[in-house]
């Protein structure tokens, strides 16, 4: 028992004893310096979802805008008028020359000088292109998506299609989104559907008519400024909203 | 069963994860244009028997309005690849777009038994490729000015969202003669320009008329008692009449926004105050009181609140106060002078004269006072006046000594200034309402 109470404190001690003692460590082995890697800064969306790049690109046609547009919708009685009859059958011939070669686009860009690529242009070249000896490469996600250059691209090409309602009372209350389907080439399928507000052809009038502004400005602006080399379509929502553009 | 709904659901956020985002791409535009839209219309088509000038008139005077707006571009008839031949017939919209035509009218005319011509007309979607709407009406052949304006508004309304304001009518003082011996005359007419008749004699020099904005209706100043008196006048029937007795002179006149009241100036010992004359009691109540020199009162269309003009600052400069005199604030702070201040129907800005380095400008600011832009200058730009639906303000202008003044429209954007033509020279205009 007496024992017992010696060796009782001296294992403690040990025990305390033990956990002071330190093992030298050696000291860490200091690496040579090395000058920085080069690193490339590559276009995040470029790899977040591409098409590949063809080393043979050739400009893609733009589809003619009748091609895309919609049968026209149920229509408006405002008169008790006898129904349409099929509209003539149109005449093969080219179209004849407008007088002093009118062009609402040239026109805009004399109004408007900032006013980019829009409507009845081939689509920009707005991805990135085979430059000579470039290889081509697999693209690296499923390609429905947009890259940012497009993006860009598409909020160039509607600036010059949006007539903004920025002259309107209450503009920062007229945000309409507009959600269309693409192709490939960028021309849009079936009609452009707005999103919000959904029940704009019942709503008030500045309203109605935003919404309307918004629609014809996707339908200007077909077909959409997409990389030509795209490998599929996709969705997209655009937002219209004027409220940057509001004087402080 | 539980354990089986979280697993579902666990997949279930999984696979959403992983997926694709399809449909998932949103884009913000934040810019645009301020173009005017590119518009056809090509001439009313006549039916049998119809006079054909009449569709001809329509359509041009339509195609001429919506030009001047500023909002709208009227596109060449020579450029235009399908010609109408029936209205009932659904267009070639290609051939309209490859003109770049956004919208298209088509109308037509028809003589009707009892001597009156039926005129309809379609608004197409080009970009939509259907029809917006249609309208008919029904009118003697000399009455084609106020469908042309009717349809005008229609369409206007339909395409911009807000009220057209074609089918108006403007009273403006008309001028005539030497400086020494001016005549100044009442005078009405389309505000256009057309249908010019005068509503008073010349006798007597009339200044500041304003329209009300509920009914057919003016109140303007007049010398024709000998000293300034603020007076009313009924279009329709001619009548007119002294607003009150008061016992100085009465000037600056203006209907309130729901036109029961007139707002007035009364100076009394050399001092000017803002009153307010309520028409079917014809109490009158006092709404500032200031040695200043008070002027130009002007109502918000809620009724709430009026601007005017005061000098008690030591400047002429715009002040708002509520619509019991109360809380009164000045809000003009810019270089220069600041007169006839009129609040916009739409509530959203005030339009002022504003006097500068020795030029006038006509302005708009918001009715807090910020925002100032100035839509107009020359030698002499004064007394502007709101279209009823806020969007182009019209006024007088002289553009250097001595030429006379004359009527101007300018609108919002400042970029669309247009002479408004009138048979003689012509200053202080003010805008009716919609007529009925």
């Amino acid at each position: 028992m007496r024992l017992g109470w010696l060796v009782s404190p001296a294992l403690h001690l040990a025990a305390l004893g033990a956990t002071l003692i330190v093992w030298t460590q050696a000291p860490p082995e200091l690496k040579p310096q090395t000058n920085s890697v080069p690193i490339d800064i590559v276009d995040i969306s470029e790899v977040s979802n591409v098409s590949p790049i063809a080393a043979d690109a050739e400009p893609v046609e733009s589809l003619a805008p009748e091609s895309v547009q919609g049968a026209p919708q149920e229509l408006a009685e405002a008169i008790p008028a006898p129904s349409f009859k099929p509209a003539p059958e149109k005449k093969p011939d080219t179209p004849k020359k407008t007088r002093e070669g009118l062009n609402l686009d040239d026109l805009a860009q004399l109004l408007d000088r900032s006013k980019p690529a829009g409507a009845r242009e081939p689509p920009a070249t707005t991805g990135p292109k085979a430059k000579p000896g470039e290889r081509p490469r697999l693209g690296v996600g499923a390609g429905d998506g947009l890259t940012a250059t497009e993006q860009d691209a598409i909020r160039a090409q509607m600036r010059g299609c949006w007539r903004m309602p920025i002259d309107m009372v209450t503009p920062e209350k007229l945000i309409v989104k507009v959600r269309v389907t693409f192709q490939a080439n960028g021309a849009i399928v079936g009609q452009p559907e707005v999103v919000s507000p959904s029940n704009f052809r019942t709503a008030d009038p500045p309203t109605r008519a935003a919404a309307e502004a918004a629609l014809r400005a996707v339908r200007l602006c077909n077909p959409l400024h997409v990389d030509p080399n795209r490998r599929a379509g996709g969705d997209m929502t655009l937002n219209f909203d004027p409220r940057e553009m509001i004087a402080p | 069963m539980r354990f089986l709904t979280i697993l579902f659901a666990a997949c279930a956020a999984l696979v959403a994860a992983v997926s694709p985002a399809r449909a998932a791409i949103e884009i913000d535009i934040t810019r645009g244009h301020l173009n005017p839209m590119p518009v056809a219309a090509p001439d009313f088509i006549a039916a049998p028997g119809a006079d054909p000038r009449v569709g001809q008139q329509i359509s041009a005077l339509v195609r001429a309005n919506l030009e001047r707006s500023g909002l709208f571009r009227a596109l060449d008839q020579a450029a235009y690849i399908e010609k109408v031949v029936d209205i009932n017939v659904q267009p070639r919209f290609a051939d309209w777009r490859i003109i770049n035509a956004q919208a298209l009218i088509v109308g037509q005319t028809t003589q009707l038994p009892d001597g009156r011509v039926r005129i309809e007309f379609r608004l197409w979607d080009v970009t939509a490729e259907q029809e917006v709407f249609g309208l008919q009406y029904a009118t003697t052949p000399e009455n084609w000015r106020r469908i042309a304006h009717k349809i005008s508004d229609a369409i206007y309304e339909r395409l911009t969202g807000e009220k057209g304001y074609f089918d108006t009518r403007v009273v403006f003082v008309a001028e005539s003669g030497p400086k020494t011996r001016r005549v100044k005359r009442l005078a009405i007419m389309d505000q256009d320009g057309a249908n010019p008749s005068y509503l008073t004699s010349g006798d007597y020099m009339v200044l500041t008329p304003r329209f009300s904005p509920t009914a057919q209706q003016i109140t303007y100043m007049s010398y024709e008692s000998g000293s300034p008196r603020v007076f009313l006048f009924n279009i329709e029937t001619g009548r007119q009449e002294v607003l009150g007795q008061f016992p100085g002179m009465t000037f600056a006149p203006r209907f309130s926004p729901d036109g029961s009241a007139v707002l007035l100036t009364l100076e009394q010992g050399g001092n000017s105050d803002i009153y307010r004359m309520d028409l079917r009691s014809r109490q009158r109540t006092r709404l500032t009181d200031n040695p200043g020199i008070d002027t130009s009162p002007s109502g918000s269309p809620d009724g709430t609140r009026i601007v005017f003009n005061s000098d008690r600052g030591g400047s002429p400069q715009l002040y708002v106060m509520n619509a019991d005199g109360s809380d009164q604030k000045r809000i003009s702070f810019g270089d220069g002078r600041y007169s006839t201040p009129v609040w916009s129907p739409r509530g959203d800005l005030i339009a002022f004269t504003k006097q500068t380095g020795g030029r006038f400008q006509i302005g708009v600011m918001r009715p807090d006072g910020t925002g100032e832009r100035i839509l107009s200058e020359s030698y002499l730009d004064e007394g502007p006046t709101w279209s009823p639906n806020g969007r182009v303000v019209m006024f007088f202008r002289e553009p250097r000594p001595g030429a006379g003044p004359s009527l101007f429209s300018v609108d919002l954007t400042g970029q669309n200034l247009r002479p408004v033509p009138t048979p003689t020279q012509a200053s202080d205009p003010a805008w009716s309402p919609l007529l009925p």
